[in-house]
């Protein structure tokens, strides 16, 4: 029984959203995934670094707080909630697709065929060069431990600030800032290590 | 280009701050003071700014083009998708529901319950003592007329006195109406012996019959002397029977047609009332 009736969800929190999808009201499901969708799979890119395993991990991220709504507690905030499903996510379609390749980065073939169209005021020589660059930093960000990586894709592709992360992954400030530093040091020497010539 | 050796001069913090302009305006020209004296920071700094640039340019060519993917959720319309809503839940979610309603914080919920246990418990206080002031009142009333009694003096207000009945019947009300006529009876009693006591020892006499004939009283003479002694009691005002020093028995005057008062019948009257 309900105290009272189905409410607007888009003036709702998004605990009480979650609150809402357990007691089987269907838009409020589709409101949380109307909100974080963009970001979860700027998450899953980032992390991932090739789109269709993104699309594949955002999915199931959604996928798996759907059938744990009711396993939510409401301790920790639904975006910690959902990064943690979908960082999850990442590693297990990581360690897939590991299965199948040794590195899925290494693949030229795939890389070139799914991601990057050069604009067609670029010569095809800078178009190379451009893809090479692009190649190096993926792999130097998909070099770096997970903890690192997740913070460095929440605040390029995320955009998020440094206490949104905080937030989120429900660490001090001081803690991200840390993390950040010590990622954007560690992408500094591993590209500084290649040459390329920065457009 | 520096080594990974190269002590960090503690800025590193605000230089991620200061990178991502997220910094304060204090903070902001703090750090930029700092930079104009290390040189470590000003490398630092330029280089975290090169390899924030290849991360951007890295997702604004792969990330930006894409279309943000629709999820959709194969069995949307089960209830609960698929979780069983134990009683826990159920009890949680109408928590829930009753403080989203309510909307108050904890720190009003504990005022309102002490402030509803106060007032229940100056309610029964004050029930409590109105049933007691009534009692005392129901008291009070039934005992009005035994003072009543008291004062007056006068046997023959008792057969007016009629015990105030109470509204209600309790078993208190009822046990003080029996104390109230045991008191009632005592003080009769109390009384019938005082009037006997004055009979005999007080200046009362018997009212004697103006006709002798009805009187059994024995004269040792005749009507005469009975005369001589009633005149002489009458005279001297003492009892016949003082003479022979004993109580008069009054049942054994009698008097079929004597219709005046006796005290015997006032006696006997008194105790048929009761």
């Amino acid at each position: 029984m309900k105290l009272k009736p189905r409410v607007m969800v888009n003036n709702l929190t998004d605990e009480q959203l979650v609150e809402e999808a357990v007691n089987e009201n269907p838009e409020a499901f589709g409101e949380i995934i109307k909100r974080w969708e963009r970001k979860i799979f700027a998450l899953c890119f980032g992390m991932l670094a090739r789109e269709d395993e993104a699309r594949d991990a955002a999915q199931e991220t959604f996928i798996s707080a759907y059938k744990n709504l009711g396993n939510f507690r409401g301790e920790a905030k639904v975006s910690s909630w959902l990064h943690r499903i979908a960082v999850n996510q990442c590693l297990t379609v990581k360690r897939r697709t590991k299965t199948r390749s040794e590195s899925f980065l290494d693949d030229e073939t795939n890389a070139e065929d799914k991601f990057f169209v050069a604009p067609s005021h670029l010569s095809p020589a800078r178009t190379t060069e451009q893809n090479e660059r692009l190649k190096i930093v993926r792999q130097a960000v998909n070099s770096l431990p997970i903890d690192l990586r997740q913070v460095v894709v929440m605040k390029e592709f995320e955009e998020m600030t440094f206490q949104e992360i905080s937030d989120t992954l429900n660490l001090p400030l001081s803690t991200i800032k840390s993390r950040l530093y010590t990622a954007l040091k560690q992408l500094r020497l591993k590209l500084e290590r290649t040459p390329m010539e920065v457009i | 280009m520096l080594s990974n050796n190269q002590k960090n001069c503690g800025f590193g913090e605000e230089l991620v701050l200061y990178l991502y302009d997220e910094c304060s305006a204090e903070e902001k020209k703090n750090f930029e003071m700092h930079l104009t004296s290390c040189a470590s920071c000003i490398d630092e700094f330029a280089g975290f700014s090169a390899a924030r640039s290849l991360v951007s340019e890295w997702r604004e060519a792969d990330f930006l083009p894409l279309e943000i993917p629709s999820i959709v959720l194969p069995q949307l319309n089960e209830p609960i998708f698929g979780q069983p809503k134990t009683l826990k839940i159920r009890a949680r979610l109408w928590l829930t529901d009753i403080q989203r309603f309510l909307n108050f914080s904890p720190a009003a919920y504990a005022f309102g319950i002490i402030a509803l246990f106060a007032v229940c418990f100056g309610l029964i206080v004050f029930t409590q003592r109105n049933l007691q002031n009534n009692e005392i009142a129901q008291a009070n009333k039934i005992t009005e007329p035994i003072s009543a009694l008291q004062n007056s003096g006068d046997s023959t207000e008792s057969k007016d006195l009629k015990f105030i009945q109470p509204e209600k019947d309790n078993a208190a009300t009822t046990q003080l109406q029996r104390s109230a006529s045991t008191a009632v009876n005592s003080t009769q009693n109390s009384r019938r012996e005082n009037l006997v006591k004055r009979n005999v020892a007080s200046e009362i006499t018997v009212i004697e019959p103006p006709d002798k004939s009805n009187s059994k009283m024995k004269v040792s003479n005749q009507g005469t002397n009975a005369l001589k002694i009633k005149s002489n009691n009458f005279e001297s005002k003492k009892p016949i029977f003082a003479q022979n020093n004993k109580l008069p028995r009054l049942n054994s005057i009698e008097d079929d047609e004597d219709k005046s008062l006796r005290l015997a019948e006032l006696l006997e009257d008194d105790g048929e009332a009761k």
